[in-house]
C-alpha cells in the first residue's frame, strides 16, 4: 500500500537525517488504540492512494519538526506500524537502528502469523508453511464460520462482544465459587437464584426462589443485611470519609432516592446457611443415633452487587404487592456472592511461641554493661536500674555456686557456656526462671574480654534443678537468713570476702573472679594489654565528680559507710561493687578523667556510679531508687 | 556497443526494480485488505476494530480463538430464559474485572470493564503478555499461579485449583478520573482470585504445535478500595481505624465500641497485635508484610479480642498512605 511505502520512506528518511532517532517507533501505535478520535482518518488509511500526497509532504519536513510530523503520519498509518502497541520498544533505547526496530517487528509479525495458523484448524493440517497472506484469509473464514454458529446477524440488538454473555458468566463462575442472587429490597424476597447455588450452598434453586433471603441469613447478620437492602431510613447518618483528611465526616444528607438509585454499589459480606445434607446425616438420622443437630451450618459470603429498580408491570406474575411504598417500582439488590475465598489457613492449633528472652551484656565482673529493653517486661526494672550492678545480687543464693562456677568457665573460654536454669530475683521480689546462654566477647584487636553476652530465656514451670523452689516474697528478711545459714557455703567457693554483719557481699563473687581472670591473663600475657579494658567500652562520661571523695576508700572503710540499719543486700553489694572497681583499677585506665584526683583508679562509670549511690544512700538514707534524670546514660 | 549494452543492463534493472515495487505494493494492498477483512470479523464494535493496527488484529484473532477453544471443552448448560436474562448482571455485579490468562501469561481474555479500574481498553490487553502489565516484582508470584502444580500431593485426588493473590497492575486512571499516558501510568493493587482448569478436551496435535499450556487460569480481579474513596458505603458492622506504621491506633472509629466494646482512646498508641488472636498471629504478620510491599491488603479473617474477652471474626482491607 502506497501508505506504507511512504511511511517506511519517511522513517528511513528520518533515520539518514537524524541517525538513531526512532521515535517514530514508539508513540503511535499507543495514540492509535487510545483515541478513539483517529477513526476518520484511519478509515480513509485504508483506502488506497488519499494519504499519499500527504505523508510524502510529511517526509519531506526539515529535521526540527521530523518528530511532530512523524508523530502525525504515524498517528494517520495504522497499518505501516503493526508494532504498534508493542511496549517493549517504547522501552528500550532510543538509539537502535531503525533497521534492528523494523527487524523485530517483522519477527514478531511473522511469529504472530505462526500462531495463527496454528489456531486455524484449515491451516494446521498442511505441511508445509503458509504464507501470510493465505493465513490471513483462512483465518478471515474461520472467524465468519464462528460468528456463524454462536451468533446470528438476525437478532435486532447484535452487539459484537468477545464474550457473548452465557459465556461469561460461565467464565465467572469458573473462576469464583458463587451464584448471582436478585432479593427485593423492601421484604427481602428472593427473587433469582443462580443454579450454581446447588454448588456453593447446597440448596436447589427452587427451594430459594420466593423465600425470604434472611431466612438463610445468620440471625447476627440480619441486620447488616436489612441495612444494605433498605433505604436511608435506616440509615441514621451516612458514614462519608473527608478526602482530605481522611477522617470520618458526621453528614446528614438528604439520601432518599440517591442511594438507592440504579447502579448503586454495595459490597458486604454475611454468613448464609449451608445445607449439610449428606448420605452419612440421613443414616444417622435413619437409626435415630445422634440426637437432632439443630446447630446450622454457615458459611461467609462475600457479596457485591448492585442496585436496580424496574417498574412493577414488567414483572408479570411476579407483581409485588408491596407496590405502595415504591409507587410501581421496584427495586431490588442484584448481587454475586462468592463463597468467601480468603478462608485462613488454620493453624493446627499449635501455637508457635517464641521463648521470652532478652539480651544482656557483663563486663567481666558481672556488673551489668547493657540492658535490652524487653528485660523490663520480664524482670520489672529499668534498663537504667540494672547497669552497674553486678548480677550476682539478683540471682538466687541457691544457683551463686553454679552460676559463678559459670562465669569463670565463660571467661575462660571462648565458646558458649549455657548455664542451668537458675532464679533472677524480679523488681518485684519475686524470681523468674530463666536460663542463660553466655560467651565472652573478646576484642580482636586487643584480644581482651570486652564483655559477656547473655542470652536469657525466661523457662516457666520448670523446677529449678540447681536452686531452692521457695520464692521468697520479702526477699530481704529471708535472704538475710539465708544468707547467714549459707554463708559457710560461699566462704570456700569465693575466698577473700569480708562478711561484716552478717551480710554477704553477692557483687564480690563477680569481681574476685574476674580478678581472677585477669591475674592469670596478666601472669599469662604481656603486661602491656591493658587488662582493665572491659569497662571502657559502652558508657559515656558521666558526672564524675561526686566520685572523687571516695575513690581511695578502702575495703574496710566501705563496710563502715554502709549502714548498719539497712538489710537490703543491694545495697552491701553495691559497697562491694565499689570496692571491686577500686581494686581492678591497678591497671591502666582508659578514661580520661580530668581534674579528678583518685578517680583515675575507677576508670568505669559503673563502678563510679555505684560509688555515688552508696554515698547518696549513706547520706540521705536513702534506699530507694535514684534518680537517673541527670546522669546522661547511653543506652 | 558499449554504450548500448550498460544502457540496456539499465534499463531492465529499473524495470526490474519497478516490477519488484510494484508487486510489493500489490502484495502489501492485498495484505492491508485481508487485514481490514480480519479486523471486521472480530467480534468486537467497528469503532473499536478499525483502529487496530495489524500485530493487534493478529493478536485480537488469536486471544477470540483461543478462547473459542478454552471454553468448547466445556459444556454449558442448556439455559432457561429466566437465567439467560440475568447473564449480563453477572459482570456488572462484580466489582472488578474478569482475566484469563493462558499458562504462559498470555491474556486471552479481559472482561470491558478492566477500562473503569486500570483505564486502558479492553483492545490493548488483549493477546499481550500480562507481564507487560504487572510490577516486575509481581512476576515471580505471577508464574507460580500459572504453573500447574502436578502432582502436588498424591494423597489428594484433587489438586487445588484455588488460586488468590495480590498483584500490582498498570493503571492510568487518575484520582480524579482521568486516563493518563500508559508511560506515566501508576501501579494499582488487585485482589485476584481465581481457579486454575485445563482444557482437557484439545486435541494432542493441536497442542504440539502450539507449545500452548493446556491449562488457563480464570480470575476475578478486584481493586481494594481506598479509604479516601469508598464507593459502597460502610455498614454497621465496619470500622475504621489508623495506625501508625508498627501498627499501633492513631485513630479508631468509634464504631468499635459496640462491636468490640473498646472505646477508641483506650486503643490509642496500642498495637493491633494485641487484639490478634494467636493462632492469627502468624497470618496477620504475613499480611502486614504484603501490605508494606504491595501497599494495599486484603486480609483473610481472622480473629479479634473483644473487650469482655472473646473473639470476633473480622477481616481488614488496608492501605498504606504516604
Amino acid at each position: 500500500m502506497s501508505a506504507r511505502n511512504t511511511a517506511a520512506g519517511g522513517g528511513d528518511g528520518a533515520t539518514g537525517e537524524m541517525p538513531g532517532d526512532s521515535l517514530e517507533g514508539e508513540p503511535q501505535g499507543l495514540s492509535v488504540s487510545l483515541s478513539g478520535l483517529m477513526t476518520p482518518a484511519s478509515a480513509t488509511g485504508m483506502a488506497s492512494g488519499m494519504e499519499l500526497p500527504r505523508k510524502r509532504k510529511g517526509s519531506m519536513d526539515n529535521p526540527e519538526t521530523k518528530s511532530a510530523s512523524n508523530l502525525e503520519e504515524d498517528m494517520e498509518d495504522d497499518q505501516g506500524r503493526s508494532e504498534g502497541d508493542d511496549q517493549h520498544l517504547k522501552i528500550k533505547c532510543v538509539r537502535e537502528p531503525h533497521s534492528q526496530i523494523e527487524k523485530r517487528r517483522r519477527d514478531k509479525m511473522n511469529n504472530l502469523i505462526d500462531e495463527l495458523a496454528a489456531m486455524i484448524p484449515t491451516c494446521n493440517p498442511m505441511s508445509r508453511k503458509l504464507d501470510k497472506l493465505t493465513v490471513l484469509r483462512m483465518a478471515v473464514q474461520h472467524l465468519k464460520s464462528l460468528k456463524g454458529a454462536t451468533s446470528s446477524f438476525a437478532e435486532a440488538n447484535y452487539k459484537p462482544a468477545f464474550l457473548p454473555d452465557d459465556e461469561l458468566k460461565h467464565l465467572v463462575l469458573r473462576a469464583a465459587d458463587g451464584f448471582l442472587f436478585v432479593v427485593g429490597c423492601d421484604r427481602g424476597k428472593i427473587v433469582f437464584v443462580s443454579e450454581s447455588v446447588s454448588k456453593t450452598l447446597n440448596y436447589s434453586r427452587t427451594e430459594l426462589i420466593g423465600q425470604s433471603l434472611f431466612d438463610y441469613v445468620h440471625p447476627k447478620d440480619i441486620g447488616k443485611v436489612k441495612e444494605q437492602l433498605s433505604a436511608s431510613e435506616l440509615y441514621p447518618r451516612e458514614r462519608l470519609i473527608d478526602a482530605k483528611t481522611g477522617l470520618q465526616v458526621q453528614a446528614e444528607l438528604p439520601v432518599g432516592a440517591a442511594r438507592l438509585c440504579s447502579g448503586a454499589r454495595r459490597s458486604f459480606f454475611c454468613r448464609m446457611k449451608y445445607n449439610k445434607v449428606t448420605v452419612k446425616e440421613e443414616r444417622d438420622f435413619q437409626a435415630g443415633a445422634s440426637k437432632k443437630k439443630e446447630s446450622q451450618r454457615y458459611c461467609t459470603v462475600h457479596c457485591t452487587g448492585y442496585m436496580r429498580t424496574w417498574p412493577t408491570r414488567q414483572l408479570g406474575t411476579e407483581g409485588e404487592a408491596e407496590t405502595d411504598k415504591e409507587s410501581s417500582h421496584f427495586s431490588c439488590l442484584v448481587a454475586v456472592g462468592r463463597v468467601h475465598p480468603h478462608t485462613l489457613p488454620q493453624a493446627n492449633g499449635e501455637i508457635k511461641v517464641k521463648p521470652t528472652e532478652f539480651v544482656t551484656r557483663y563486663a567481666m565482673d558481672g556488673k551489668f554493661t547493657f540492658v535490652d529493653q524487653r528485660a523490663t517486661t520480664i524482670l520489672g526494672y529499668l534498663p537504667q536500674e540494672l547497669l552497674g550492678t553486678s548480677c550476682y545480687e539478683y540471682f538466687h543464693l541457691d544457683d551463686l555456686p553454679h552460676l559463678a562456677d559459670r562465669h569463670r568457665k565463660v571467661l575462660r573460654s571462648k565458646e558458649k557456656i549455657e548455664t542451668n536454669c537458675y532464679k533472677f530475683k524480679t523488681k518485684y521480689g519475686s524470681f523468674v526462671t530463666l536460663q542463660s546462654q553466655w560467651f565472652s566477647f573478646i576484642n580482636p584487636w586487643t584480644k581482651e574480654i570486652e564483655y559477656i553476652v547473655s542470652t536469657n530465656t525466661v523457662i516457666s514451670g520448670k523446677s529449678n534443678p540447681g536452686g531452692s523452689g521457695d520464692k521468697s516474697e520479702q526477699p530481704s528478711s529471708s535472704k538475710a537468713s539465708e544468707d547467714d545459714a549459707k554463708k559457710s557455703q560461699q566462704v570456700p567457693i569465693i575466698p577473700g570476702i569480708s562478711s561484716a554483719s552478717g551480710m554477704i557481699y553477692a557483687g564480690c563473687i563477680g569481681t574476685q573472679i574476674a580478678n581472677e581472670i585477669m591475674d592469670y591473663n596478666r601472669m599469662n600475657s604481656s603486661p602491656s594489654s591493658g587488662n582493665t579494658s572491659p569497662f571502657s567500652l559502652l558508657q559515656d562520661k558521666s558526672p564524675l565528680a561526686l566520685a572523687q571523695a571516695s575513690s581511695n576508700v578502702p575495703n574496710g572503710e566501705v563496710t563502715d559507710v554502709e549502714m548498719p540499719g539497712k538489710s537490703s543486700s543491694e545495697e552491701e553489694a553495691r559497697g562491694g561493687a565499689f570496692t571491686a572497681g577500686e581494686s581492678l583499677m591497678e591497671g591502666s585506665s582508659q578514661l580520661d578523667l580530668e581534674g579528678v584526683p583518685g578517680l583515675g583508679a575507677l576508670s568505669t562509670d559503673e563502678a563510679a556510679m555505684a560509688v555515688i549511690m552508696s554515698l547518696l544512700e549513706t547520706d540521705a538514707n536513702l534506699g530507694e531508687a535514684v534518680d537517673f534524670d541527670e546522669m546522661h546514660w547511653s543506652l | 556497443m558499449d554504450s548500448v549494452a550498460p544502457g540496456k543492463k539499465r534499463v531492465s534493472s529499473e524495470r526490474r526494480k519497478e516490477k519488484s515495487r510494484d508487486a510489493a505494493r500489490c502484495r502489501r494492498g492485498k495484505e492491508s485488505e485481508v487485514f481490514y477483512e480480519l479486523a471486521r470479523e472480530l467480534p468486537l464494535p467497528h469503532s473499536v476494530t478499525s483502529n487496530l493496527d495489524k500485530a493487534s488484529v493478529i493478536r485480537l484473532a488469536l486471544s477470540y480463538l483461543r478462547l473459542r477453544t478454552l471454553l468448547k471443552t466445556d459444556v454449558l448448560d442448556v439455559e432457561s430464559e429466566l437465567d439467560s436474562q440475568w447473564n449480563s448482571s453477572y459482570l456488572k455485579a462484580l466489582d472488578g474485572f474478569l482475566m484469563v490468562l493462558s499458562g504462559d501469561g498470555d491474556i486471552v481474555y479481559l472482561s470491558e470493564s478492566v477500562s473503569k479500574c486500570l483505564g486502558l481498553p479492553q483492545v490493548d490487553y488483549t493477546g499481550h503478555s500480562v507481564f507487560e502489565f504487572t510490577h516486575p516484582c509481581d512476576h515471580e508470584e505471577l508464574r507460580e499461579m500459572l504453573a500447574q502444580r502436578t502432582g502436588l500431593s498424591k494423597k489428594t485426588k484433587e489438586q487445588h485449583t484455588n488460586r488468590g493473590f495480590l498483584l500490582r497492575m498498570k493503571c492510568t486512571l487518575t484520582s480524579r478520573g482521568r486516563t493518563v499516558n500508559v508511560k506515566s501510568a501508576s501501579w494499582k493493587v488487585l485482589r485476584c482470585s481465581g481457579h486454575i482448569h485445563t482444557t482437557d478436551g484439545i486435541k494432542k496435535v493441536v497442542v504440539e504445535e502450539n507449545n500452548m499450556s493446556s491449562s488457563y487460569l480464570v480470575l476475578i480481579c478486584e481493586s481494594i478500595p481506598h479509604p479516601m474513596n469508598i464507593e459502597a458505603p460502610l455498614d454497621s458492622r465496619t470500622f475504621l481505624s489508623r495506625h501508625t506504621l508498627d501498627m499501633r491506633f492513631t485513630y479508631c472509629d468509634e464504631r468499635i465500641t459496640e462491636l468490640l466494646g473498646f472505646a477508641p482512646v483506650e486503643l490509642l498508641q496500642h498495637s493491633v497485635y494485641e487484639y490478634y488472636h494467636a493462632l492469627d498471629s502468624d497470618h496477620m504478620t504475613k499480611a502486614h508484610h504484603y501490605l508494606f510491599v504491595k501497599g494495599q491488603v486484603c486480609t483473610g479473617q481472622y480473629r479479634l479480642l473483644a473487650k469482655a474477652g472473646g473473639f470476633a471474626w473480622a477481616e481488614t482491607q488496608a492501605t498504606v498512605n504516604l
